[in-house]
Protein backbone atom coordinates (compact mmCIF):
# COMPACT_ATOMS: atom_id res chain seq x y z
CA UNK A 1 0.00 0.00 0.00
CA UNK A 2 1.30 3.43 -0.92
CA UNK A 3 0.97 6.15 1.69
CA UNK A 4 0.78 9.69 0.37
CA UNK A 5 2.72 12.21 2.40
CA UNK A 6 1.33 15.70 2.65
CA UNK A 7 0.83 18.36 5.27
CA UNK A 8 -0.88 17.45 8.50
CA UNK A 9 -4.63 16.99 8.16
CA UNK A 10 -6.76 14.99 10.53
CA UNK A 11 -10.15 14.26 9.08
CA UNK A 12 -12.77 14.60 11.74
CA UNK A 13 -15.67 12.24 12.14
CA UNK A 14 -18.96 14.15 12.04
CA UNK A 15 -21.05 11.89 14.24
CA UNK A 16 -22.68 13.76 17.08
CA UNK A 17 -24.08 11.82 19.96
CA UNK A 18 -24.94 13.62 23.16
CA UNK A 19 -23.44 12.08 26.22
CA UNK A 20 -23.88 12.65 29.93
CA UNK A 21 -21.15 12.12 32.51
CA UNK A 22 -20.43 13.49 35.95
CA UNK A 23 -16.65 13.52 35.63
CA UNK A 24 -15.99 9.81 35.28
CA UNK A 25 -15.42 8.74 31.65
CA UNK A 26 -18.37 7.08 29.94
CA UNK A 27 -17.31 3.80 28.38
CA UNK A 28 -19.05 2.83 25.15
CA UNK A 29 -18.71 0.15 22.52
CA UNK A 30 -15.53 -1.88 22.48
CA UNK A 31 -15.68 -2.17 18.68
CA UNK A 32 -12.90 -0.26 16.91
CA UNK A 33 -14.35 3.03 15.61
CA UNK A 34 -14.28 3.79 11.88
CA UNK A 35 -11.60 6.21 10.69
CA UNK A 36 -10.80 8.55 7.86
CA UNK A 37 -7.25 8.38 6.49
CA UNK A 38 -4.76 10.90 7.70
CA UNK A 39 -1.06 11.59 7.23
CA UNK A 40 1.53 13.00 9.59
CA UNK A 41 4.42 15.22 8.54
CA UNK A 42 7.54 13.80 10.22
CA UNK A 43 8.70 15.93 13.14
CA UNK A 44 5.59 18.10 13.10
CA UNK A 45 3.07 18.42 15.92
CA UNK A 46 -0.18 16.50 15.56
CA UNK A 47 -3.49 17.97 16.67
CA UNK A 48 -5.87 15.47 18.20
CA UNK A 49 -9.55 16.15 19.02
CA UNK A 50 -9.25 16.14 22.83
CA UNK A 51 -6.46 18.76 22.69
CA UNK A 52 -9.20 21.38 22.31
CA UNK A 53 -10.49 20.54 25.80
CA UNK A 54 -7.14 20.25 27.56
CA UNK A 55 -6.45 23.88 28.43
CA UNK A 56 -3.00 23.81 26.80
CA UNK A 57 -3.89 26.94 24.83
CA UNK A 58 -4.43 28.83 28.10
CA UNK A 59 -1.36 27.72 30.00
CA UNK A 60 0.68 30.81 29.20
CA UNK A 61 -1.82 33.27 30.72
CA UNK A 62 -2.38 30.92 33.68
CA UNK A 63 1.35 30.84 34.43
CA UNK A 64 1.68 34.61 34.13
CA UNK A 65 -1.18 35.22 36.52
CA UNK A 66 0.19 32.63 38.95
CA UNK A 67 3.56 34.37 38.96
CA UNK A 68 2.01 37.78 39.68
CA UNK A 69 -0.14 36.43 42.52
CA UNK A 70 2.92 34.77 44.07
CA UNK A 71 4.91 37.98 43.82
CA UNK A 72 2.18 39.97 45.58
CA UNK A 73 1.69 37.36 48.31
CA UNK A 74 5.42 37.01 49.00
CA UNK A 75 5.91 40.77 49.07
CA UNK A 76 3.14 41.01 51.65
CA UNK A 77 5.15 38.53 53.77
CA UNK A 78 8.35 40.53 53.38
CA UNK A 79 10.05 38.45 50.68
CA UNK A 80 11.10 39.21 47.14
CA UNK A 81 9.81 36.98 44.33
CA UNK A 82 11.56 37.30 40.98
CA UNK A 83 9.40 37.78 37.91
CA UNK A 84 10.57 36.58 34.51
CA UNK A 85 9.37 38.20 31.29
CA UNK A 86 10.42 35.25 29.14
CA UNK A 87 7.77 33.02 27.53
CA UNK A 88 6.72 30.39 30.04
CA UNK A 89 6.62 27.53 27.57
CA UNK A 90 8.58 27.41 24.39
CA UNK A 91 6.77 28.11 21.16
CA UNK A 92 7.90 24.76 19.87
CA UNK A 93 6.71 22.99 22.99
CA UNK A 94 4.11 21.18 20.97
CA UNK A 95 6.87 19.43 19.04
CA UNK A 96 8.03 17.98 22.31
CA UNK A 97 4.69 16.37 23.18
CA UNK A 98 5.52 12.75 23.92
CA UNK A 99 3.54 10.83 21.33
CA UNK A 100 3.14 7.10 21.98
CA UNK A 101 4.82 6.05 18.72
CA UNK A 102 8.01 7.89 19.65
CA UNK A 103 10.55 9.69 17.49
CA UNK A 104 9.57 11.07 14.10
CA UNK A 105 12.33 13.67 13.62
CA UNK A 106 15.16 12.24 11.54
CA UNK A 107 17.57 15.09 12.31
CA UNK A 108 17.03 14.65 16.05
CA UNK A 109 17.47 10.88 15.72
CA UNK A 110 20.74 11.32 13.82
CA UNK A 111 22.19 13.70 16.39
CA UNK A 112 20.80 12.46 19.70
CA UNK A 113 19.54 8.93 19.10
CA UNK A 114 16.80 8.29 21.66
CA UNK A 115 18.30 10.67 24.20
CA UNK A 116 16.43 13.78 25.25
CA UNK A 117 18.21 16.63 23.38
CA UNK A 118 17.45 19.00 26.25
CA UNK A 119 19.41 16.85 28.68
CA UNK A 120 22.44 17.00 26.41
CA UNK A 121 22.30 20.62 25.29
CA UNK A 122 22.46 23.19 28.08
CA UNK A 123 19.27 25.12 28.70
CA UNK A 124 19.57 28.87 28.87
CA UNK A 125 18.27 30.19 32.14
CA UNK A 126 18.18 33.59 33.79
CA UNK A 127 21.09 34.28 36.12
CA UNK A 128 20.04 33.95 39.76
CA UNK A 129 20.44 36.98 41.97
CA UNK A 130 20.17 35.22 45.30
CA UNK A 131 21.33 32.05 46.97
CA UNK A 132 19.30 28.88 47.41
CA UNK A 133 15.96 29.33 49.13
CA UNK A 134 15.95 29.53 52.94
CA UNK A 135 13.53 27.44 54.98
CA UNK A 136 11.64 30.61 55.89
CA UNK A 137 11.30 31.52 52.22
CA UNK A 138 10.15 28.04 51.24
CA UNK A 139 7.59 27.92 54.07
CA UNK A 140 6.15 31.28 53.04
CA UNK A 141 6.04 30.35 49.37
CA UNK A 142 5.21 26.65 49.45
CA UNK A 143 4.30 25.69 52.99
CA UNK A 144 7.19 23.17 53.07
CA UNK A 145 10.99 23.07 53.02
CA UNK A 146 13.44 21.26 50.74
CA UNK A 147 14.25 18.83 53.57
CA UNK A 148 10.59 18.11 54.31
CA UNK A 149 8.57 18.63 51.15
CA UNK A 150 4.84 18.00 51.31
CA UNK A 151 2.53 16.41 48.73
CA UNK A 152 0.08 19.31 48.38
CA UNK A 153 0.61 23.02 47.88
CA UNK A 154 0.65 25.39 50.87
CA UNK A 155 1.64 28.98 51.60
CA UNK A 156 1.37 31.56 48.85
CA UNK A 157 1.29 28.84 46.18
CA UNK A 158 -1.96 27.45 47.56
CA UNK A 159 -3.50 30.89 47.83
CA UNK A 160 -2.68 31.63 44.20
CA UNK A 161 -3.97 28.27 42.96
CA UNK A 162 -7.20 28.69 44.95
CA UNK A 163 -7.73 32.17 43.48
CA UNK A 164 -7.39 30.82 39.93
CA UNK A 165 -8.60 27.21 40.01
CA UNK A 166 -10.79 26.70 43.09
CA UNK A 167 -13.81 25.54 41.05
CA UNK A 168 -11.78 22.85 39.29
CA UNK A 169 -11.95 19.75 41.50
CA UNK A 170 -9.45 17.01 40.77
CA UNK A 171 -11.93 14.70 39.02
CA UNK A 172 -13.03 17.45 36.65
CA UNK A 173 -9.50 18.74 36.14
CA UNK A 174 -8.20 15.33 35.11
CA UNK A 175 -11.15 14.20 32.95
CA UNK A 176 -9.59 15.21 29.62
CA UNK A 177 -6.28 13.63 30.56
CA UNK A 178 -7.95 10.38 31.60
CA UNK A 179 -10.02 10.24 28.41
CA UNK A 180 -6.86 10.88 26.40
CA UNK A 181 -5.01 8.07 28.14
CA UNK A 182 -7.94 5.70 27.69
CA UNK A 183 -8.13 6.48 23.97
CA UNK A 184 -4.38 5.96 23.74
CA UNK A 185 -4.59 2.62 25.46
CA UNK A 186 -7.37 1.44 23.11
CA UNK A 187 -5.34 2.67 20.17
CA UNK A 188 -2.33 0.62 21.23
CA UNK A 189 -4.53 -2.51 21.26
CA UNK A 190 -6.31 -1.73 17.99
CA UNK A 191 -5.65 -4.32 15.22
CA UNK A 192 -4.98 -1.56 12.68
CA UNK A 193 -2.20 -0.16 14.86
CA UNK A 194 -0.97 -3.65 15.62
CA UNK A 195 -0.63 -4.32 11.86
CA UNK A 196 1.24 -1.03 11.40
CA UNK A 197 3.64 -1.86 14.26
CA UNK A 198 4.23 -5.30 12.74
CA UNK A 199 5.02 -3.68 9.40
CA UNK A 200 7.42 -1.31 11.19
CA UNK A 201 9.13 -4.20 12.94
CA UNK A 202 9.53 -6.01 9.60
CA UNK A 203 11.03 -2.87 8.07
CA UNK A 204 13.48 -2.57 10.98
CA UNK A 205 14.45 -6.24 10.62
CA UNK A 206 15.14 -5.63 6.93
CA UNK A 207 17.68 -3.04 8.02
CA UNK A 208 19.27 -5.32 10.58
CA UNK A 209 17.49 -4.05 13.72
CA UNK A 210 15.34 -6.47 15.71
CA UNK A 211 12.65 -4.74 17.77
CA UNK A 212 9.00 -5.63 18.21
CA UNK A 213 7.83 -2.04 18.61
CA UNK A 214 9.14 1.56 18.72
CA UNK A 215 8.81 1.43 22.51
CA UNK A 216 11.14 -1.57 22.64
CA UNK A 217 13.73 0.32 20.59
CA UNK A 218 13.41 3.53 22.59
CA UNK A 219 13.65 1.83 25.97
CA UNK A 220 16.58 -0.47 25.11
CA UNK A 221 19.65 -0.26 27.36
CA UNK A 222 21.37 2.64 25.60
CA UNK A 223 24.60 4.12 27.02
CA UNK A 224 24.71 7.35 29.04
CA UNK A 225 25.58 9.28 25.89
CA UNK A 226 24.23 8.34 22.44
CA UNK A 227 26.67 6.24 20.45
CA UNK A 228 26.75 5.32 16.76
CA UNK A 229 24.61 2.23 17.26
CA UNK A 230 21.88 4.13 19.08
CA UNK A 231 21.83 6.88 16.45
CA UNK A 232 21.69 4.38 13.59
CA UNK A 233 18.82 2.56 15.29
CA UNK A 234 16.91 5.78 15.91
CA UNK A 235 17.36 6.89 12.29
CA UNK A 236 16.14 3.52 11.03
CA UNK A 237 13.22 3.79 13.44
CA UNK A 238 12.16 7.16 11.98
CA UNK A 239 12.64 6.00 8.38
CA UNK A 240 10.62 2.86 8.95
CA UNK A 241 7.85 4.92 10.52
CA UNK A 242 7.78 7.01 7.35
CA UNK A 243 7.84 3.97 5.12
CA UNK A 244 4.96 2.26 6.96
CA UNK A 245 3.12 5.50 7.90
CA UNK A 246 2.98 4.20 11.46
CA UNK A 247 2.57 7.70 12.93
CA UNK A 248 -0.22 8.52 10.48
CA UNK A 249 -2.10 5.30 11.12
CA UNK A 250 -1.63 5.61 14.88
CA UNK A 251 -2.84 9.23 14.89
CA UNK A 252 -5.82 8.38 12.72
CA UNK A 253 -6.95 5.57 14.98
CA UNK A 254 -6.25 7.59 18.13
CA UNK A 255 -8.27 10.51 16.73
CA UNK A 256 -11.17 8.15 16.09
CA UNK A 257 -11.12 6.84 19.67
CA UNK A 258 -10.88 10.40 20.95
CA UNK A 259 -13.88 11.41 18.83
CA UNK A 260 -15.86 8.57 20.33
CA UNK A 261 -14.82 9.68 23.83
CA UNK A 262 -15.93 13.23 23.05
CA UNK A 263 -19.30 12.02 21.78
CA UNK A 264 -19.85 9.87 24.86
CA UNK A 265 -18.78 12.56 27.33
CA UNK A 266 -20.02 15.66 25.54
CA UNK A 267 -21.78 17.28 28.49
CA UNK A 268 -18.94 16.73 30.94
CA UNK A 269 -16.39 18.02 28.43
CA UNK A 270 -18.42 21.16 27.75
CA UNK A 271 -18.47 21.72 31.53
CA UNK A 272 -14.67 21.33 31.70
CA UNK A 273 -14.23 23.68 28.78
CA UNK A 274 -16.43 26.31 30.46
CA UNK A 275 -14.48 26.06 33.73
CA UNK A 276 -11.14 26.36 31.93
CA UNK A 277 -12.41 29.38 30.00
CA UNK A 278 -13.51 30.99 33.27
CA UNK A 279 -10.08 30.33 34.76
CA UNK A 280 -8.36 31.81 31.72
CA UNK A 281 -10.56 34.92 31.98
CA UNK A 282 -9.66 35.30 35.68
CA UNK A 283 -5.98 34.93 34.81
CA UNK A 284 -6.23 37.45 31.98
CA UNK A 285 -7.85 39.98 34.34
CA UNK A 286 -5.01 39.57 36.85
CA UNK A 287 -2.39 40.07 34.14
CA UNK A 288 -4.22 43.07 32.68
CA UNK A 289 -4.59 44.67 36.13
CA UNK A 290 -0.88 44.35 36.73
CA UNK A 291 -0.06 45.87 33.34
CA UNK A 292 -2.23 48.90 34.11
CA UNK A 293 -0.67 49.66 37.55
CA UNK B 1 23.43 28.43 32.61
CA UNK B 2 22.46 25.59 34.90
CA UNK B 3 23.71 25.81 38.52
CA UNK B 4 24.39 22.89 40.84
CA UNK B 5 26.33 21.83 43.90
CA UNK B 6 26.09 19.56 46.91
CA UNK B 7 23.23 20.05 49.33
CA UNK B 8 25.66 20.60 52.17
CA UNK B 9 27.47 23.40 50.34
CA UNK B 10 24.19 25.03 49.35
CA UNK B 11 22.80 24.76 52.88
CA UNK B 12 25.94 26.39 54.25
CA UNK B 13 25.59 29.17 51.71
CA UNK B 14 21.95 29.63 52.61
CA UNK B 15 22.85 29.93 56.30
CA UNK B 16 25.50 32.52 55.50
CA UNK B 17 23.11 34.53 53.40
CA UNK B 18 20.39 34.40 56.02
CA UNK B 19 22.86 35.57 58.67
CA UNK B 20 23.95 38.41 56.44
CA UNK B 21 20.53 39.47 55.24
CA UNK B 22 18.54 38.84 58.40
CA UNK B 23 15.52 36.63 58.85
CA UNK B 24 12.59 37.35 56.49
CA UNK B 25 14.27 40.31 54.80
CA UNK B 26 13.78 40.27 51.03
CA UNK B 27 15.55 37.05 50.16
CA UNK B 28 14.46 35.68 46.82
CA UNK B 29 14.73 32.49 44.84
CA UNK B 30 13.90 31.66 41.27
CA UNK B 31 11.46 29.09 39.97
CA UNK B 32 10.58 27.77 36.52
CA UNK B 33 7.12 27.81 34.99
CA UNK B 34 5.86 25.32 32.43
CA UNK B 35 3.66 22.35 31.70
CA UNK B 36 3.60 18.57 31.27
CA UNK B 37 4.33 17.05 27.85
CA UNK B 38 2.11 14.03 28.43
CA UNK B 39 0.31 12.29 31.32
CA UNK B 40 2.97 12.25 34.03
CA UNK B 41 2.92 10.71 37.49
CA UNK B 42 3.81 13.00 40.38
CA UNK B 43 5.86 11.04 42.89
CA UNK B 44 7.11 11.46 46.44
CA UNK B 45 10.72 10.97 45.31
CA UNK B 46 12.92 11.19 42.19
CA UNK B 47 12.33 7.77 40.66
CA UNK B 48 9.58 5.38 39.61
CA UNK B 49 10.16 3.47 42.84
CA UNK B 50 8.41 6.21 44.79
CA UNK B 51 4.68 6.44 45.40
CA UNK B 52 2.58 8.43 42.96
CA UNK B 53 0.42 11.10 44.65
CA UNK B 54 -1.29 12.20 41.44
CA UNK B 55 -1.02 12.60 37.70
CA UNK B 56 -0.28 15.78 35.77
CA UNK B 57 -1.61 16.35 32.26
CA UNK B 58 -0.80 18.88 29.52
CA UNK B 59 -2.73 22.05 30.28
CA UNK B 60 -2.37 21.81 34.06
CA UNK B 61 0.68 24.06 34.35
CA UNK B 62 3.60 23.59 36.77
CA UNK B 63 5.97 25.60 38.93
CA UNK B 64 9.32 23.88 39.49
CA UNK B 65 11.15 24.91 42.65
CA UNK B 66 14.17 22.59 42.69
CA UNK B 67 15.49 19.42 41.08
CA UNK B 68 17.92 16.55 41.47
CA UNK B 69 20.30 16.14 38.57
CA UNK B 70 21.56 12.56 39.06
CA UNK B 71 18.40 10.59 39.67
CA UNK B 72 16.78 7.79 37.64
CA UNK B 73 17.57 7.85 33.92
CA UNK B 74 14.53 8.38 31.70
CA UNK B 75 15.51 8.38 28.00
CA UNK B 76 18.91 9.84 28.75
CA UNK B 77 17.59 12.45 31.17
CA UNK B 78 18.57 12.00 34.82
CA UNK B 79 16.92 15.13 36.15
CA UNK B 80 13.79 14.91 38.28
CA UNK B 81 11.93 18.13 39.02
CA UNK B 82 10.22 18.92 42.30
CA UNK B 83 7.16 20.94 41.39
CA UNK B 84 3.61 22.01 42.09
CA UNK B 85 0.75 21.10 39.74
CA UNK B 86 -1.12 24.40 39.34
CA UNK B 87 -4.49 22.75 38.71
CA UNK B 88 -4.63 19.93 41.26
CA UNK B 89 -2.22 21.47 43.84
CA UNK B 90 -0.31 18.17 44.01
CA UNK B 91 3.37 18.49 44.88
CA UNK B 92 6.13 16.01 44.08
CA UNK B 93 8.71 14.83 41.58
CA UNK B 94 8.35 14.05 37.89
CA UNK B 95 10.97 13.23 35.28
CA UNK B 96 12.34 16.27 33.45
CA UNK B 97 11.81 14.28 30.24
CA UNK B 98 8.08 14.79 30.54
CA UNK B 99 8.11 18.52 31.36
CA UNK B 100 8.64 21.71 29.38
CA UNK B 101 9.45 24.99 31.09
CA UNK B 102 11.43 28.22 31.10
CA UNK B 103 13.16 29.74 34.08
CA UNK B 104 15.72 28.81 36.69
CA UNK B 105 15.68 26.78 39.86
CA UNK B 106 18.20 25.21 42.17
CA UNK B 107 19.69 21.95 41.00
CA UNK B 108 21.04 19.55 43.61
CA UNK B 109 23.21 16.52 42.84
Amino acid sequence: MTHVRSSVVVCLLAVLVSGCASGEPTKGSADPPPTSPTTVTPGSPVDLPLDAYSGTGQVEVLLRAQELLLRDCMQAKGFRYEITNAPMTRATGKNLVRRPYGLTDRAQAAEFGYHDPRAIAARSRPTPTAGPPSDAYMMALHGYTVDKPGTTAGGCMKQAIDRLSSDLDETTATLVGRLTEEARSRTADDPRVDDAVTAWSRCMAGRGFRYGSPTDAESAAWPEKPDAKEKATAVADVECKEETDLAGIWSTVEAAYQHRAIEQNAEALQHVRALLARRAARAADIVAEDTET
Amino acid sequence: MRHGGTRRALSALALALTATLGVGVSSAAAEAYGDYLTATKIRTGPSTNYTAVGVGYPGHGVVIDYAYSMAQNINGNRQWNHHTNLTTSKVGFSSDYYMDYEGWFWLYL
